[in-house]
């Protein structure tokens, strides 16, 4: 038995958890999100590079919370999820335990907030430099490069929302693109349709988004969706100093205000 | 052919800025027609999809005003909105959307002159500008390019 499945094993022979989701290889060759909800099935459970996805996705769905004791695989990505929806008040301290796997792969068992938080500052790693380049690069296009950019990119989206069932900070029950009395979103992929969308969904999440990048991964067209939310935080960071998933009473920062925020582009 | 006629729309609260437009009226002031009034509870109202509607239905520019800070009705509505203000002509900018079109402000029940002198600026501003010829011509994208990636 791997370090990790006796963790797993001893939480459910104490009688601490009912399911536990963590990864399994699949036939496909990769790997897949296990749900297990007996001891039975522990030898299923492995950890490795590409064990990427952020598990932390199904903590909100109806279908795993009727489990009630609940355990998650989680990685530095899946524990800012953590962080991030406690400051939103979606978990308490004490609602699951996390098997938190560190830099180096090893697991250990997290219980506590406090001890995310630690792991968190302890685990820090840099945004992957492809995505930072291509930041960079937009950001020194000229306004209409960039706009013929994101246009060329928007326009190939089908909105299969696979970016935002992936993210484990899209978790409204009724999201604004399905509202249509008023339809504010056009359910068609058409390229205001998709402009609203985008602009929408990275607005929703500024601020919010903890950076795992599964929309990005998700996207069957590849559009480097995980950029503007990325943009989006780092606006926040400059203007009022705030990152989100770092700590589990971080205020959201669209919904503080300071009295001396900046306004010198305010007339 | 005749001189481009921006069409402005502006976005304000009932408390403050539509008053100060009122006042500009009752005052006799003379401004620029171009404007069309949207109004609003409080500033803490205005959704950033709002403004996009507004560009889709062919505005040029915008304009969202409210009370000063410390003014709001609603005490605060003011500065959640200027934070979110602050981070959606950021998104804009990196998308390649003018926010130059977008004009802020904060216009008193008293100020009827400064809602003259805003409007009046923010039509020549938007004027120089030209038509946002960036929604308008969204329509001509390719609806998507799914097509051409399957048929590759
Ligand atoms: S990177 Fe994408 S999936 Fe992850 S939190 Fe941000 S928006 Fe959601
Ligand atoms: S995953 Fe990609 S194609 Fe699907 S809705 Fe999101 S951006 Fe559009
Ligand atoms: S009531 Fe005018 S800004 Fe809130």
């Amino acid at each position: 038995m791997t370090e990790l499945q006796n963790i797993a094993k001893k939480l459910f022979d104490d009688g601490s958890i009912n399911l536990l989701i963590g990864y399994s290889n699949n036939e496909n060759g990769g790997t897949s999100a296990i749900f297990i909800d007996n001891s039975a099935d522990i030898d299923k459970l492995i950890y490795n590079e590409n064990c990427h996805q952020n598990l932390m996705v199904y903590f909100q769905k109806p279908e795993v919370k009727k489990f009630g004791k609940l355990a998650f695989v989680v990685s530095l990505p899946g524990l800012k999820s953590v962080l991030e929806i406690a400051s939103e008040n979606q978990i308490k301290d004490g609602d699951a335990y996390f098997i938190a796997i560190d830099k180096d792969g090893n697991p250990s068992l997290l219980q506590d907030f406090h001890q995310i938080e630690d792991f968190i500052t302890n685990n820090q790693t840099k945004p992957p430099m492809g995505l930072l380049k291509l930041m960079e690069k937009i950001n020194n296009m000229t306004r209409e490069e960039r706009w013929q950019y994101w246009t060329d990119e928007f326009s190939k989206c089908i909105k299969c929302y696979a970016c935002r069932s992936v993210c484990p900070l899209c978790y409204c029950t009724q999201c604004i693109t399905d509202i249509n009395i008023p339809q504010w979103i056009s359910t068609e992929s058409s390229p205001i349709g998709n402009l609203d969308w985008h602009i929408a969904r990275a607005m929703h999440l500024a601020g919010r988004c903890i950076g795992c990048g599964e929309c990005m991964k998700a996207c069957p067209v590849d559009i480097p969706l995980a950029l503007l939310t990325a943009n989006l935080n780092k606006s926040i960071a400059i203007h009022f100093g705030d990152e989100p998933g770092m700590k589990a009473d971080y205020k959201y920062p669209l919904s503080h205000y300071k009295l001396e925020d900046k306004e010198n582009f305010i007339r | 052919m005749s001189e481009f006629e921006p069409k402005i729309v502006a976005f304000v609260c009932n408390w403050c800025t539509y008053a100060g437009a009122d006042l500009a009226g009752t005052s006799r002031i003379k401004y620029a027609q171009n404007v069309r009034i949207v109004r609003f509870p409080c500033t803490g109202r205005i959704d950033f999809m709002l403004l996009l509607k507004a560009f889709e239905e062919g505005a040029d520019g915008i304009i969202v005003s409210g009370c000063h800070p410390a003014d709001c009705h609603y005490t605060s509505g003011n500065y959640h909105a200027r934070r979110r203000w602050m981070v959606f002509k950021d998104l804009l900018d990196f998308i390649g959307i003018d926010s130059r079109r977008i004009v802020f402000s904060w216009v008193s029940a008293a100020e009827g002159a400064k809602w003259a002198h805003l409007v009046n600026d923010t039509v020549s501003e938007i004027r120089n500008l030209g038509p946002m010829k960036e929604y308008k011509n969204l329509e001509n994208v390719s609806s998507n390019k799914i097509g051409e990636l399957i048929n590759d």
